[in-house]
């Protein structure tokens, strides 16, 4: 059992925890979500990715009701514990201006990686259209029609209609539309970094669209809107940018090792983000 | 059509459960739709036009799970729910009393099993240290199985296990053999009275398998973690275990495996060498000791020179008896790759697909003599480097082992998946005449290896009427695997079977090197 008397050891946490009490909202088997209001305080045991709402401590504690975070220490459940020096995770997307022709084989890579393994459910199914045949019952065949046209929009300029269209559809705790849709929001983001040039007003069109009531997807959408994700995608993205195209690779299959399809499908948003906003 | 639904509120189930759920659901006779999704507003909208909706349905929140069914009858509806609960509700079997128990920490761990002096850790290698440290800290030596340990925490580690007259193993140590037990990727070996430090663990397992094989024993196995001997580490850890050894009463015989050390390394383990009163064997694979160490000190080309050295020294004979063991070896081997010569009319090239890394190192010394300059995505000179890893050029050999093959899979020693689909591409190519591979058994390598390799082998055999294949087995008869009955069932499959690595290589160059004598 995960014990609260020994003193808890912080290893990491996020650039984007407000301050302020947070009360639990649910408990999961490897994590505590914490909320104030609408905003998100995510606690996770060693071993999973410092993100920029969450707070890793060596291990999930017993039980927990309460966090307050002053900016200086938090407090869990009236213990404080000071933040160690480097703890704190830089959520920035990390993107170089490498020259163009490496980045396109680095996207290609990538895109090549995620229609071989990502996830069979995955919103992959929009870059490989091969993989609509692994949806098989009317509800899922349903769901893939309903994708596809929310991303023609989003394609075709329409953004309010592709992403009002897609949010909180499919698979997972985090639907797979919220996840392509963080993914398309990083992926505009990484664009204004690579080419400078002024995407804020296509964010904010599909950022005000995407939102809905799901907690955990509100705050990943408003990392995603704000240029941040946590450290497995943005290894991705930082890879991306490199000019090594194993980097790439390495990158993106530690994403989709991951077993959920959440990563194939921030990947899958992420392509048709950039490339969408590229094309501009 | 009987629709039936169910609301989980507030549940939380991973995407891979949901997933195995509506598998699962649409699998069931009888069920003809199915939805198993989180109950937002959009895939309600997506459940309504399916004509699953029903006011349960209607009534949930977004945080709450909805699954829906309709069904030819609704005996087909409530046995589709049944299977579906059946897999929500399962959980992990408890274990049973007197059965290992899962601690919830360190401290749990030391205090429910006492008397314990070593820690296996294997977690992510930037929380590796902090553990790791706090192992040194309760008296506990530490195997560090985890990779991706920054150098300086290697050092601090152990430079503080030093102190305390501890060792530790690693990080990226995947074998051990303490006091008999077999640790990680280790095999189930005689006890007897050689020592072995190795900074490989591939070559840790070769050398300990066949000096077991050859009725010799190990007393202890200490790895070191391939980074030890490079310049930034000063063979730290090598060094203490070689002291170790030095002063272990039931260890007569010491055995060194590395790939070549830092030569500012290779210095002090020479000097420590030197002064150790026992005969010391070495195998530095693409290195080589030039100056004499002392009088009994006996260099190595290969792990299987090595090992044959050792087990010889280690009955009480003369380690140049260990030649006569090769050679009868080669005796076999050179009929072997007579008739295999005969049947190659267009192909030339061998391929060696190895899920051990000091293999590829070790192919790379072995094979040259006989097939001229070997590629390899681990070359031992980079000029003989491939240019890519997945289209083989020439004669090849690659390590299946490295990063590039396995992030996100498991060690291609447990899954052969990806080198099975190797095994059958290259068969399929003409101008490939030799597949080398190598097997390791043991303990955390695969179980079943013969389930998972015998199809592809033969779908190779099909593909090519001119391939020979050649394969080492690691191992020893006490392995879970049981090495003859691997062996047997390879040989019976058409694969020629030698007992070592080296062997294997000199085998697998000899036929490319006869066949080309035949078609000039």
């Amino acid at each position: 059992m995960p014990r609260i008397s020994a003193p808890v050891k912080l290893l990491s946490y996020g650039d984007l925890i407000e301050k302020g009490e947070y009360k639990l909202h649910y408990r999961f088997e490897h994590a505590v979500n914490l909320r104030k209001g609408q905003a998100l305080l995510t606690i996770l045991p060693a071993g999973r990715p410092a993100g920029p709402f969450n707070l890793v401590l060596e291990e999930l504690p017993e039980k927990i009701s309460k966090v307050s975070f002053d900016g200086k220490a938090f407090l869990l459940n009236g213990d404080r514990v000071a933040l160690p020096r480097g703890a704190k995770y830089d959520s920035r997307l990390a993107v170089a201006r490498i020259p163009a022709a490496k980045l396109t084989a680095n996207l290609q890579r990538l895109r090549k990686l995620i229609c071989d393994s990502a996830p069979s459910k995955s919103a992959v199914f929009l870059l490989d259209a091969a993989r609509e045949a692994g949806f098989k019952s009317g509800f899922e065949r349903r769901f893939v029609a309903r994708m596809k046209e929310a991303a023609v929009s989003l394609a075709m300029g329409a953004y309010e209609a592709g992403a009002g269209g897609m949010k909180g559809l499919g698979f997972g705790m985090t639907p797979s539309g919220d996840d392509f849709l963080g993914g398309y929001l990083l992926g505009i983001n990484a664009a204004e970094l690579y080419s400078a040039k002024n995407l804020g007003l296509v964010k904010e069109r599909v950022y005000t669209s995407a939102l809905g009531s799901n907690l955990v997807s509100n705050a990943f959408l408003a990392a995603s809107f704000k240029g941040r994700a946590d450290e497995r995608v943005n290894a991705v993205i930082r890879a991306l940018f490199s000019p090594s195209g194993r980097a790439t690779q390495k990158a993106a299959e530690e994403l989709l090792a991951v077993g959920h399809t959440s990563g194939g499908d921030i990947a899958a948003g992420f392509l048709y983000g950039f490339y969408g906003v590229m094309n501009i | 059509m009987p629709i039936k639904t169910t609301i989980k509120k507030g549940a939380y189930f991973d995407s891979v459960a949901l997933m195995q759920v509506a598998k699962k659901l649409n699998s069931v006779p009888g069920v003809l739709d199915s939805a198993v999704v989180m109950a937002t507003k959009e895939n309600k909208g997506l459940i309504k036009a399916s004509g699953l909706l029903t006011a349960e349905v209607e009534k949930a929140g977004e945080n709450d799970l909805a699954i829906a069914v309709s069904a030819r009858t609704p005996e087909a509806a409530e046995a589709a729910f049944k299977a579906a609960e059946e897999l929500l509700n399962k959980k992990p079997a408890a274990a049973s009393p007197g059965a290992d128990r899962r601690a919830a920490g360190l401290d749990d761990a030391v205090t429910a099993l006492g008397g314990a002096n070593l820690a296996v850790i294997s977690v992510a290698g930037r929380f590796a240290g902090p553990l790791a440290a706090d192992c040194l800290d309760k008296g506990l030596n530490v195997m560090l199985f985890s990779d991706n340990v920054p150098v300086e925490t290697e050092i601090a580690l152990k430079k503080e296990a030093a102190k305390k007259g501890l060792l530790v193993m690693g990080p990226d140590c995947g074998t051990a053999i303490i006091n008999g037990a077999p640790i990680a990727f280790a095999n189930s070996v005689r006890r007897g009275n050689i020592g072995v430090v190795a900074a490989s663990g591939t070559g840790a397992q070769e050398v300990t398998a066949l000096i077991s094989n050859e009725g010799a024993g190990i007393s202890q196995c200490l790895g070191t973690g391939g980074r030890d001997v490079k310049a930034e580490v000063g063979g730290l850890a090598f060094l203490q275990a070689l002291a170790m050894l030095a002063k272990d009463e039931a260890t007569r015989v010491i055995l060194l495996v590395s790939k070549p050390p830092h030569p500012s390394v290779m210095k002090k383990i020479t000097a420590a060498v030197k002064k150790i009163r026992k005969p010391v064997v070495a195998v530095l694979l693409g290195g080589e000791v030039k100056e004499k160490v002392k009088e009994d000190f006996y260099p190595a080309r290969t792990l299987e020179e090595a090992a044959y050295k050792a087990a010889c020294l280690g009955k009480g004979l003369k380690a140049a008896k260990a030649r006569e063991l090769i050679y009868d070896m080669n005796l076999r081997a050179g009929e072997l790759a007579k008739k295999e010569a005969a049947k190659k009319k267009k192909s030339r090239f061998l391929r060696g697909l190895f899920t051990g890394g000091t293999f590829v190192g070790e192919a790379q010394v072995v094979l040259p003599e006989f097939t001229g300059p070997v590629l390899s995505n681990a070359p031992l000179d980079k000029k003989y480097r491939l240019k890519n890893s997945v289209e083989l050029t020439g004669h090849a050999v690659i390590d299946l082992g490295e990063d590039e093959f396995t992030v996100g899979r498991p060690h291609p020693m447990i899954d052969f998946s990806l080198r099975n689909k190797m095994i059958v591409s290259e068969a399929k190519k003409p101008e490939v005449s030799v597949l080398l591979l190598d097997l390791v058994l043991g303990y955390g390598a695969n179980l079943k290896p013969l389930d998972d390799l015998l199809p592809p082998l033969a779908e190779a055999f099909r593909a090519n009427k001119e391939l020979s294949i050649v394969a080492s087995v690691t191992g020893t008869e006490a392995d879970p695997q049981v090495r003859s009955k691997v062996v047997r069932a390879l040989e019976s499959a058409g694969v020629l079977v030698m007992p070592s690595n080296a062997g294997a290589c000199r085998l697998a160059g000899e036929i490319i090197r006869l066949s080309a004598k035949e078609k000039r």
